[in-house]
Protein backbone atom coordinates (compact mmCIF):
# COMPACT_ATOMS: atom_id res chain seq x y z
CA UNK A 1 0.00 0.00 0.00
CA UNK A 2 1.20 3.49 -0.98
CA UNK A 3 2.33 5.82 2.02
CA UNK A 4 -0.18 8.71 0.28
CA UNK A 5 -2.75 5.97 0.44
CA UNK A 6 -1.98 5.33 3.94
CA UNK A 7 -2.34 9.27 4.81
CA UNK A 8 -5.47 9.51 3.10
CA UNK A 9 -6.95 6.38 5.01
CA UNK A 10 -5.81 7.85 8.20
CA UNK A 11 -7.18 10.72 7.98
CA UNK A 12 -10.58 9.39 6.80
CA UNK A 13 -10.16 7.52 10.48
CA UNK A 14 -9.55 10.89 12.10
CA UNK A 15 -12.86 12.03 10.44
CA UNK A 16 -14.81 9.03 11.32
CA UNK A 17 -13.41 8.94 15.26
CA UNK A 18 -14.00 13.29 15.19
CA UNK A 19 -17.45 12.75 13.87
CA UNK A 20 -17.85 9.38 16.32
CA UNK A 21 -16.71 11.33 19.49
CA UNK A 22 -17.65 15.16 19.33
CA UNK A 23 -20.45 15.73 16.10
CA UNK A 24 -23.01 12.51 17.51
CA UNK A 25 -23.53 14.17 20.61
CA UNK A 26 -24.56 17.14 18.67
CA UNK A 27 -27.18 14.93 16.42
CA UNK A 28 -30.67 15.68 15.69
CA UNK A 29 -32.94 14.17 18.69
CA UNK A 30 -36.16 14.15 16.46
CA UNK A 31 -37.22 10.76 15.92
CA UNK A 32 -36.47 9.09 12.62
CA UNK A 33 -38.47 8.98 9.40
CA UNK A 34 -39.28 5.62 10.40
CA UNK A 35 -40.71 6.40 14.13
CA UNK A 36 -42.22 9.33 13.17
CA UNK A 37 -44.28 7.61 10.17
CA UNK A 38 -44.98 4.84 13.01
CA UNK A 39 -46.01 7.41 15.55
CA UNK A 40 -48.08 9.53 12.85
CA UNK A 41 -50.01 5.98 12.31
CA UNK A 42 -50.16 4.92 16.02
CA UNK A 43 -48.08 2.09 15.53
CA UNK A 44 -45.33 3.10 17.34
CA UNK A 45 -45.84 1.26 20.56
CA UNK A 46 -45.84 -2.25 18.87
CA UNK A 47 -42.00 -1.41 19.34
CA UNK A 48 -40.35 -3.82 21.94
CA UNK A 49 -36.91 -5.17 22.79
CA UNK A 50 -35.62 -8.30 24.48
CA UNK A 51 -36.10 -7.63 27.94
CA UNK A 52 -33.55 -9.98 28.48
CA UNK A 53 -30.64 -8.90 26.25
CA UNK A 54 -27.98 -6.90 28.01
CA UNK A 55 -26.84 -4.31 25.33
CA UNK A 56 -23.21 -3.58 26.07
CA UNK A 57 -24.18 -0.11 24.83
CA UNK A 58 -27.79 0.36 24.98
CA UNK A 59 -29.24 3.37 22.69
CA UNK A 60 -25.84 4.55 22.06
CA UNK A 61 -25.20 5.69 26.22
CA UNK A 62 -22.29 4.45 26.97
CA UNK A 63 -22.84 2.75 30.45
CA UNK A 64 -21.43 4.44 34.13
CA UNK A 65 -21.32 7.82 32.59
CA UNK A 66 -23.48 10.59 33.69
CA UNK A 67 -22.66 13.69 31.71
CA UNK A 68 -24.97 13.29 28.90
CA UNK A 69 -22.40 14.60 26.24
CA UNK A 70 -19.73 12.19 27.46
CA UNK A 71 -22.07 9.17 27.51
CA UNK A 72 -22.84 9.49 23.42
CA UNK A 73 -19.33 10.54 22.95
CA UNK A 74 -17.77 7.85 24.40
CA UNK A 75 -20.17 5.33 22.48
CA UNK A 76 -19.55 7.13 18.80
CA UNK A 77 -15.91 6.41 19.76
CA UNK A 78 -16.60 2.81 20.53
CA UNK A 79 -18.23 1.87 17.90
CA UNK A 80 -15.46 3.31 15.14
CA UNK A 81 -12.89 1.22 17.56
CA UNK A 82 -15.11 -2.19 17.25
CA UNK A 83 -15.31 -1.07 13.52
CA UNK A 84 -11.70 -1.22 13.55
CA UNK A 85 -11.15 -4.05 15.03
CA UNK A 86 -13.47 -6.55 14.01
CA UNK A 87 -11.68 -5.56 10.12
CA UNK A 88 -8.37 -5.72 11.85
CA UNK A 89 -8.73 -9.14 13.31
CA UNK A 90 -10.09 -10.15 10.01
CA UNK A 91 -6.95 -9.10 8.37
CA UNK A 92 -4.31 -10.30 10.87
CA UNK A 93 -6.51 -13.73 10.57
CA UNK A 94 -5.97 -13.79 6.47
CA UNK A 95 -2.21 -12.58 6.90
CA UNK A 96 -1.25 -15.47 9.39
CA UNK A 97 -3.28 -18.15 7.36
CA UNK A 98 -0.93 -16.92 4.74
CA UNK A 99 1.89 -17.04 6.76
CA UNK A 100 1.06 -20.60 8.08
CA UNK A 101 0.63 -22.00 4.77
CA UNK A 102 4.05 -20.57 4.30
CA UNK A 103 2.87 -19.71 0.35
CA UNK A 104 5.34 -16.27 0.03
CA UNK A 105 4.33 -15.98 -3.28
CA UNK A 106 1.12 -16.33 -2.74
CA UNK A 107 1.06 -13.98 0.34
CA UNK A 108 3.07 -11.79 -1.21
CA UNK A 109 0.09 -11.07 -4.09
CA UNK A 110 -1.97 -11.37 -1.11
CA UNK A 111 -0.50 -8.14 0.75
CA UNK A 112 0.78 -6.29 -1.97
CA UNK B 1 -34.74 3.36 9.25
CA UNK B 2 -33.76 1.03 11.84
CA UNK B 3 -37.08 -1.68 12.45
CA UNK B 4 -37.17 -2.17 15.65
CA UNK B 5 -38.19 -5.25 17.33
CA UNK B 6 -41.98 -5.88 17.29
CA UNK B 7 -42.69 -4.61 14.01
CA UNK B 8 -41.89 -7.57 11.87
CA UNK B 9 -43.77 -10.89 11.84
CA UNK B 10 -42.23 -14.02 11.94
CA UNK B 11 -43.00 -14.85 8.07
CA UNK B 12 -41.11 -11.36 7.00
CA UNK B 13 -38.12 -11.68 9.19
CA UNK B 14 -37.25 -15.13 8.22
CA UNK B 15 -37.80 -14.47 4.30
CA UNK B 16 -35.72 -11.46 4.57
CA UNK B 17 -33.45 -13.33 6.16
CA UNK B 18 -32.96 -15.82 3.81
CA UNK B 19 -32.24 -12.95 1.51
CA UNK B 20 -30.04 -11.25 3.30
CA UNK B 21 -27.99 -14.21 4.79
CA UNK B 22 -28.42 -15.41 0.93
CA UNK B 23 -26.61 -12.07 -0.52
CA UNK B 24 -23.42 -11.60 2.66
CA UNK B 25 -22.56 -15.09 1.28
CA UNK B 26 -22.97 -14.28 -2.17
CA UNK B 27 -21.02 -11.20 -1.61
CA UNK B 28 -18.18 -13.04 0.33
CA UNK B 29 -17.56 -15.22 -2.08
CA UNK B 30 -17.37 -12.65 -4.87
CA UNK B 31 -15.26 -10.35 -2.75
CA UNK B 32 -12.77 -13.19 -2.04
CA UNK B 33 -12.01 -13.58 -5.97
CA UNK B 34 -10.54 -10.36 -6.70
CA UNK B 35 -9.07 -10.48 -2.47
CA UNK B 36 -6.25 -8.59 -1.72
CA UNK B 37 -5.60 -7.73 1.54
CA UNK B 38 -5.59 -4.11 1.64
CA UNK B 39 -9.37 -4.35 0.44
CA UNK B 40 -9.88 -4.74 4.57
CA UNK B 41 -8.23 -2.17 5.48
CA UNK B 42 -10.54 -0.14 3.43
CA UNK B 43 -13.58 -2.09 4.60
CA UNK B 44 -12.54 -1.58 7.95
CA UNK B 45 -12.10 2.30 7.70
CA UNK B 46 -15.05 2.94 5.32
CA UNK B 47 -17.32 0.70 8.37
CA UNK B 48 -16.02 3.08 10.77
CA UNK B 49 -16.70 6.56 8.92
CA UNK B 50 -20.62 4.99 7.94
CA UNK B 51 -20.59 3.78 11.63
CA UNK B 52 -19.76 7.44 13.01
CA UNK B 53 -21.91 8.99 10.27
CA UNK B 54 -25.12 7.03 10.90
CA UNK B 55 -25.38 8.70 14.24
CA UNK B 56 -25.48 11.69 13.13
CA UNK B 57 -28.82 12.64 12.83
CA UNK B 58 -30.10 15.72 10.90
CA UNK B 59 -33.45 17.57 11.17
CA UNK B 60 -35.81 17.91 8.37
CA UNK B 61 -39.04 19.43 8.29
CA UNK B 62 -41.72 18.78 10.98
CA UNK B 63 -39.58 17.58 13.75
CA UNK B 64 -38.21 14.66 12.14
CA UNK B 65 -34.94 13.42 11.52
CA UNK B 66 -32.60 11.25 9.35
CA UNK B 67 -29.20 10.29 9.18
CA UNK B 68 -27.00 8.59 6.59
CA UNK B 69 -27.23 5.13 5.41
CA UNK B 70 -24.08 4.72 3.66
CA UNK B 71 -25.14 2.08 1.19
CA UNK B 72 -24.26 4.23 -1.83
CA UNK B 73 -21.04 5.45 -0.05
CA UNK B 74 -20.07 1.79 0.40
CA UNK B 75 -20.98 0.66 -2.90
CA UNK B 76 -19.27 3.42 -4.73
CA UNK B 77 -16.27 3.07 -2.84
CA UNK B 78 -16.01 -0.59 -2.35
CA UNK B 79 -18.22 -2.11 -4.75
CA UNK B 80 -21.71 -3.39 -3.97
CA UNK B 81 -19.83 -6.79 -2.94
CA UNK B 82 -17.22 -5.51 -0.09
CA UNK B 83 -20.01 -2.69 0.12
CA UNK B 84 -22.96 -5.20 1.39
CA UNK B 85 -20.02 -6.71 3.84
CA UNK B 86 -19.27 -3.51 6.03
CA UNK B 87 -23.38 -2.55 5.79
CA UNK B 88 -23.85 -5.65 7.55
CA UNK B 89 -21.07 -5.83 9.99
CA UNK B 90 -22.87 -2.06 10.68
CA UNK B 91 -26.09 -3.14 11.08
CA UNK B 92 -25.10 -6.30 13.49
CA UNK B 93 -23.05 -4.58 15.66
CA UNK B 94 -25.75 -1.46 16.08
CA UNK B 95 -28.13 -4.52 16.88
CA UNK B 96 -26.20 -6.55 19.53
CA UNK B 97 -24.20 -3.83 20.73
CA UNK B 98 -26.03 -0.74 20.72
CA UNK B 99 -29.53 -2.19 20.73
CA UNK B 100 -29.97 -0.09 17.49
CA UNK B 101 -32.41 -1.82 15.26
CA UNK B 102 -34.10 -5.00 16.16
CA UNK B 103 -32.61 -8.71 16.44
CA UNK B 104 -35.31 -10.64 15.19
CA UNK B 105 -35.98 -7.42 13.07
CA UNK B 106 -32.00 -8.28 11.83
CA UNK B 107 -32.52 -9.85 8.59
CA UNK B 108 -35.86 -7.03 7.61
CA UNK B 109 -33.25 -4.53 8.15
CA UNK B 110 -30.40 -6.15 6.10
CA UNK B 111 -32.21 -6.81 3.99
CA UNK B 112 -33.35 -3.09 3.26
CA UNK B 113 -29.87 -1.15 4.01
CA UNK B 114 -27.50 -4.04 3.23
CA UNK B 115 -28.86 -5.08 0.06
CA UNK B 116 -31.53 -2.84 -1.50
CA UNK B 117 -29.36 0.17 -0.05
CA UNK B 118 -26.21 -1.49 -2.04
CA UNK B 119 -27.26 -2.88 -4.56
CA UNK B 120 -29.78 -0.25 -5.68
CA UNK B 121 -27.83 2.22 -4.87
CA UNK B 122 -24.83 0.63 -6.94
CA UNK B 123 -27.21 0.00 -9.94
CA UNK B 124 -28.24 3.33 -10.57
CA UNK B 125 -24.30 4.80 -10.39
CA UNK B 126 -22.99 2.63 -12.89
CA UNK B 127 -26.01 3.20 -15.20
CA UNK B 128 -25.87 6.66 -15.04
CA UNK B 129 -21.77 6.71 -14.73
CA UNK B 130 -21.88 4.57 -18.23
CA UNK B 131 -23.72 7.99 -20.15
CA UNK B 132 -19.78 9.51 -20.17
CA UNK B 133 -16.82 9.71 -17.93
CA UNK B 134 -16.84 13.67 -17.38
CA UNK B 135 -17.02 14.61 -13.67
CA UNK B 136 -20.31 16.01 -13.65
CA UNK B 137 -21.97 12.85 -14.41
CA UNK B 138 -20.18 10.89 -12.02
CA UNK B 139 -21.11 13.20 -9.27
CA UNK B 140 -24.88 13.35 -10.76
CA UNK B 141 -24.06 9.62 -9.97
CA UNK B 142 -22.88 9.61 -6.95
CA UNK B 143 -26.10 12.17 -5.55
CA UNK B 144 -28.82 10.58 -7.39
CA UNK B 145 -27.63 6.66 -6.51
CA UNK B 146 -27.64 7.80 -3.14
CA UNK B 147 -31.07 9.38 -3.03
CA UNK B 148 -32.35 6.63 -4.49
CA UNK B 149 -30.98 4.08 -2.17
CA UNK B 150 -32.60 5.44 1.09
CA UNK B 151 -36.07 5.71 -1.15
CA UNK B 152 -36.02 2.51 -2.26
CA UNK B 153 -34.85 1.14 1.29
CA UNK B 154 -37.63 2.96 2.64
CA UNK B 155 -39.98 0.84 0.10
CA UNK B 156 -38.72 -1.79 1.37
CA UNK B 157 -39.24 -1.39 4.89
CA UNK B 158 -42.59 -0.16 4.48
CA UNK B 159 -43.47 -2.91 1.93
CA UNK B 160 -42.20 -5.37 4.98
CA UNK B 161 -44.57 -3.60 7.71
CA UNK B 162 -47.30 -3.98 5.80
CA UNK B 163 -46.87 -7.55 4.73
CA UNK B 164 -46.41 -8.29 9.01
CA UNK B 165 -49.88 -6.57 9.38
CA UNK B 166 -48.61 -3.59 11.30
CA UNK B 167 -51.04 -1.34 9.22
CA UNK B 168 -52.71 -1.31 6.01
CA UNK B 169 -50.97 -0.18 3.21
CA UNK B 170 -51.79 2.91 1.36
CA UNK B 171 -51.06 6.21 2.86
CA UNK B 172 -49.21 4.91 5.41
CA UNK B 173 -46.42 3.39 2.75
CA UNK B 174 -47.15 6.51 0.85
CA UNK B 175 -45.77 8.88 4.01
CA UNK B 176 -42.54 5.97 4.53
CA UNK B 177 -41.56 6.78 0.68
CA UNK B 178 -42.52 10.50 0.80
CA UNK B 179 -40.72 11.29 4.33
CA UNK B 180 -37.61 8.93 3.13
CA UNK B 181 -37.41 11.28 -0.03
CA UNK B 182 -36.70 14.51 1.96
CA UNK B 183 -34.29 11.92 4.36
CA UNK B 184 -32.40 10.86 1.13
CA UNK B 185 -31.48 14.23 0.17
CA UNK B 186 -29.40 14.48 3.17
CA UNK B 187 -27.53 11.03 2.11
CA UNK B 188 -26.71 12.29 -1.41
CA UNK B 189 -25.73 15.64 0.10
CA UNK B 190 -23.17 13.68 2.63
CA UNK B 191 -22.31 10.86 0.42
CA UNK B 192 -21.31 13.81 -2.56
CA UNK B 193 -19.24 15.68 0.29
CA UNK B 194 -17.31 12.01 1.15
CA UNK B 195 -17.11 11.27 -2.30
CA UNK B 196 -15.56 14.75 -3.65
CA UNK B 197 -13.47 15.10 -0.55
CA UNK B 198 -11.90 11.37 -1.24
CA UNK B 199 -11.54 12.02 -4.87
CA UNK B 200 -9.83 15.31 -4.09
CA UNK B 201 -7.42 13.99 -1.55
CA UNK B 202 -6.84 10.23 -2.84
CA UNK B 203 -9.22 9.27 -5.91
CA UNK B 204 -7.76 5.69 -6.02
CA UNK B 205 -9.38 5.15 -3.12
CA UNK B 206 -12.83 5.05 -5.35
CA UNK B 207 -12.30 1.33 -6.31
CA UNK B 208 -15.55 1.62 -8.48
CA UNK B 209 -14.52 5.42 -10.08
CA UNK B 210 -12.14 4.41 -13.12
CA UNK B 211 -13.65 0.82 -13.82
CA UNK B 212 -15.29 -0.10 -17.16
CA UNK B 213 -19.00 -1.12 -17.60
CA UNK B 214 -18.66 -4.39 -18.03
CA UNK B 215 -18.78 -5.84 -14.08
CA UNK B 216 -19.74 -5.01 -10.80
CA UNK B 217 -16.87 -6.07 -8.42
CA UNK B 218 -14.18 -8.30 -9.96
CA UNK B 219 -12.59 -7.29 -12.88
CA UNK B 220 -10.09 -4.26 -12.21
CA UNK B 221 -7.95 -2.04 -13.97
CA UNK B 222 -4.12 -1.64 -13.93
CA UNK B 223 -4.46 1.60 -11.74
CA UNK B 224 -6.43 0.32 -9.04
CA UNK B 225 -5.60 0.02 -5.34
CA UNK B 226 -6.34 -3.96 -5.22
CA UNK B 227 -4.15 -4.84 -8.77
CA UNK B 228 -4.52 -6.92 -11.70
CA UNK B 229 -6.83 -10.11 -11.52
CA UNK B 230 -3.63 -12.87 -11.55
CA UNK B 231 -3.29 -14.56 -15.04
Amino acid sequence: MKKKEITALVIIILAATFTGLFLSPLASVHPDGLERVAEDYGFIDKAKSFENINFLIPDYEFPGVENSFWKTALSGFAGVIIMLAIFGIIYFIIYFAMKDKNNISNKNKLLK
Amino acid sequence: MHIPDGFVDLKTAVTSSVFSISGFIFSVMKVKQYFRAKVIVIMGVFAALIFAAQMLNFTILGGTSGHLLGGALAAIVLGPFAGSIIITVVLVIQAFIFGDGGIFALGANGFNMAIIGVFGAYFFYWLIKKISNKKIVFYSAVAFSSWISVVLASFFAAIELGISGIYTFGLTLQSMVYIHMLIGLGEAAITTFIIFFIDRIRPELILTKNRGNSHWAGEINNNSIIGTKEP
